[in-house]
Formats: C-alpha cells, structure tokens, sequence
C-alpha cells in the first residue's frame, strides 16, 4: 500500500506541469524532447494503474492455453517468460493451430490490446472506429 | 576532421574546383542539418568562380558520422545507387561528386544539389493540402518509385548488391527470424506474421532496383511539389512490390490512419502514377502481402532500437519510446491479416 497520490497520481500531475508550464517556455528545439518526455510519463503513469486494476492478466491468458505447463507454484515472471517462449517457438515452427477462429488468435489479440491500452490507447481506437 | 576547420573548408573548396572545371571554389558556410545518426549531411554554401557551374551553389555534403558503425550502404555505393537512379529519371537530388580521397575529409563523402521543402512526415501528414494537390503528390509518387524499378540486374555499377535467395520474401523472413533471435525477447505475434508471411509466399520473384525505405519522412516537399527522394542507404536488389508495400504501410501514416497512401493521399491515385509508367497492373494482393512485411520489419527495428537503449550502448529516450511503439504494429499484423484472411480489405 502506498501513500496518496501514489506513483501513477503524481507522474500524471507532473506530466501536466511539464506541458502546461514548462513547454510553452522552452525554444522550439526543445520542445520534442519535452513532448516525449510527458509521452514516457503518460505510458508509466497507465501501467501503474494497470498494475493494480483486477483485468485478466497475460499470464493467465498463457495459462489457460498451455494447462500442463502452468505451475503454480514458480515465480509468475518466470512463468510468463517460459510460456511466451514456448508460444513463440509454437508459432514460428507451425506446432500449434493459430488461424484467426483459434484460441491462439484470441489470446494473441487479447494481449496486444492491453499492452496498448498502456502503450497508446489512440492506436487502440484507431482500430475499434473502423 | 570538422567543416569548420579553415584547412578542411580550403581542400574541400580545391576540390569541388578540380571537379567542377572552375578556376576556384570557396565554401562560404557549412551547416549540419539534423537527423541521421550514422550519417551526417551539411547544406553547404559554395562560391564557385568560372566553369559550367559558375556561381552561388547550394549542395548538401553527405558522410558518415564518427560513430557510424552500419549495417547499410557505404557513402560510396550510396552514390552509386543515386546516380542509377537520377538516371532512371527520378526526382533526386542530383548527385555530383564522390571523394574517395581520405586527404580531404578523412573520410568518403559525396556532394550534390541540395532540394527544398520539407521531410516532416508532421508537417506532410497534416499539411493543409486539397484533395487534388494531394492526389498529384502520390500519384507522382508512385511514378517516381516505377522509374526506380525500371533498373533490372545486372547493373555492373551495383555490383556490390547481393541477389536475394531463394526469393526476396523468404530472404526476408530468414533475416527478420535472426534478428528476433539475436534480441532474444519472444514475440508470438511477430512470430504469427512471419509464419502467415511464410505460407503465403509467392514462389515468382521478380526483382528490381527498390529504394526500401520508401515512405513519408524520407522525400521533400515544397508547397505541395516534390522537390527529391532521399535516404538511400537501405537499396537492395528486391520485388519492387517491397516498396509499395512500405510507402503504403499503416505503420508510415503517422495517424492519418484513413489516408492509405502514406497518409497523404488515396492508394488508386498512388497506383494510377505507378501503372502509368510501368505500364503494367500492380498487383493489389501482393502491395497488401508486402504491407504485412512491413509491419513486421518496423517492429523488429524498433526493438533493435530498444535494446540499444537498454544494453547501455545508447541510452536515449526516443529510442526507448520506439521499443513501446511495437504493440502498435503486432494489433495492425493482427487486424490486417484478419482482414486478408477474411476478404474483408477495404480501398484504405
């Protein structure tokens, strides 16, 4: 548990200083660098909010498709980083039915969605207008 | 060696004298421009007394920076590969001079005309163009790029660039699997693409001169009018449907997501420019294969770009921004051969 405003709380109020305050004073050079610095700030900020909300996660996705290699008991990271690497050898060998009606389609999309829902929730929607 | 440097300024002046048939040549200002981390380029302000070009002449000064450890083209193939093609009828800067020569500059470097306008996929992208200063820009490019693979091998002058074996796709997935393996990261959907990539190979391979690194950012553009491609450290030997494929790739949008012509214009007036001068159809489902590829290359070059940052060899923040991009490109791999797979392809 964390203090109020926590990390994510204080990257964002921050974030607005950066483009409220300090953008509009810096020379025209600079201001790129400033711009990415409040997109690196946006991105952390959402994947600490990510980190706490109660959305199904990766690893459980990675679970549900390879029962018999999840052990419960090793360390999730571990876990995660195990099954993505054998998901990767599965698809890139053509082991495991990945057409766009299978499971893995679904888990594949799934994960990419949330990772950019973090990354950059506009490409996100660029998708679900059309 | 700086072109700063007064002794620099005076045999760099001496000689583009000797080359261009003046009685002297003087560099009035040199000036770095910007991006471009393995080469550096300078617009240079030449007073040139007698000869042909008599005169004030802008030129841009291009060599390797002193870091530049690259994968790519040498300046000296780079020129090569200019030279084809402004003589395949391509709006380029016009290539002049190669200096091979290491008592000039310490290094090779070549000289030619500098372009106007601007490269800002931004300032391109979102430029107030109307619909029909927009439909002449991409139809020109599209004729540009079919000038460019008019050029069929052998070209004794490009006898430095390898024919891709057994055929430029599956060169391609090859590369693009070595280099997963070398980052050593797994990415199912990357590895998805390139099995989808695989499968759907075609086994005809016809093979030209390609730019491959043909998109928004890399011409200018001066109120509206083409004014020159540029970057051409990446040519290669390839199916000219390569570059169709990137110029078209939603990656290279830059958000003008509806704008299937590298977010400037309509894909048919940037086919129609094309099939005027090859003559012949392009063949939509093979640009739309090579979109996918597209998308795989980006994401594999920004996480090369990554993993620049996070061994330490770079640290930089664009860099480490590019690596979160690659979600971006995995769910346009994932929605595009959907759409493939489905027939659900639209004009965009």
């Amino acid at each position: 548990m964390c203090d109020q405003p926590d990390g994510a709380e204080l990257l964002r109020v921050a974030r607005q200083c950066l483009l409220d305050d300090l953008l509009p004073a810096l020379p025209e050079a600079q201001r790129y660098a400033a711009r990415m610095c409040a997109n690196a700030m946006a991105i952390a900020a959402r994947e600490g909010d990510a980190g706490r909300s109660g959305a199904p996660s990766e690893l459980s996705r990675l679970r549900a498709l390879y029962p018999d290699l999840a052990d419960e008991h090793s360390d999730p990271a571990q876990t995660q980083e195990r099954l993505n690497r054998r998901l990767a050898d599965d698809l890139r060998h053509g082991r495991i039915e990945a057409g766009i009606e299978s499971d893995v389609f679904t888990v594949l999309t799934d994960r990419t969605r949330a990772r950019l829902s973090i990354s950059n929730p506009k490409h996100l929607s660029s998708w679900d207008s059309e | 060696m700086e072109l700063t440097d007064p002794e620099v300024k005076q045999a760099l002046g001496e000689f583009i004298a000797e080359q261009a048939g003046a009685g002297g040549a003087r560099i009035v200002s040199a000036r770095r421009l910007s991006g471009g981390a393995i080469q550096e380029n300078y617009a240079l302000k030449v007073r040139i007394d007698g000869g042909p070009m008599a005169g004030d002449q802008a030129l841009v000064l291009r060599t390797d920076a002193a870091s530049g450890v690259s994968v790519s083209l040498s300046r000296a193939q780079e020129f090569a590969v200019l030279c084809q093609a402004h003589q395949a009828g391509m709006t380029v800067p016009e290539p002049l001079w190669l200096c091979r020569t290491p008592s000039v500059l310490g290094k090779d470097f070549y000289l030619m005309r500098q372009v106007g306008g601007t490269a800002s996929p931004r300032a391109l992208t979102r430029s107030r163009l109307d619909a029909a200063q927009r439909a002449a820009l991409v139809e020109q490019l599209g004729a540009e790029i079919a000038h460019l693979h008019t050029v069929r091998p052998p070209v004794s002058e490009l006898f430095f660039l390898p024919i891709p074996a057994p055929t430029p796709a599956l060169h391609r997935i090859r590369q693009y699997r070595s280099y997963l393996d070398a980052i050593g990261q797994p990415r199912p959907v990357l590895e998805w693409a390139l099995t989808w990539l695989e499968r759907n190979a075609s086994e005809s391979a016809l093979i030209t001169l390609c730019h491959v690194d043909y998109r928004t950012g890399n011409y200018m553009v001066d109120q509206g009018e083409l004014t020159g491609i540029l970057d051409w450290e990446f040519a290669a030997w390839t199916d000219p449907a390569e570059d169709l494929g990137w110029f078209c790739a939603r990656c290279w949008r830059f958000g003008a997501w509806s704008r299937g012509a590298g977010g400037i214009g309509e894909r048919s007036d940037f086919y129609r420019g094309y099939e005027r001068v090859s003559g012949e159809a392009v063949d939509h489902d093979r640009v739309r294969y090579w979109e996918i590829m597209a998308a795989v290359r980006w994401a594999v070059i920004a996480l090369q770009q990554a993993q620049r940052h996070l061994s330490g060899e770079e640290r930089s923040l664009e860099l480490a921004l590019t690596g979160r991009m690659v979600p971006e490109m995995e769910l346009d791999l994932l929605m595009e051969i959907r759409r493939i797979e489905t027939g659900e392809l639209d004009d965009v």
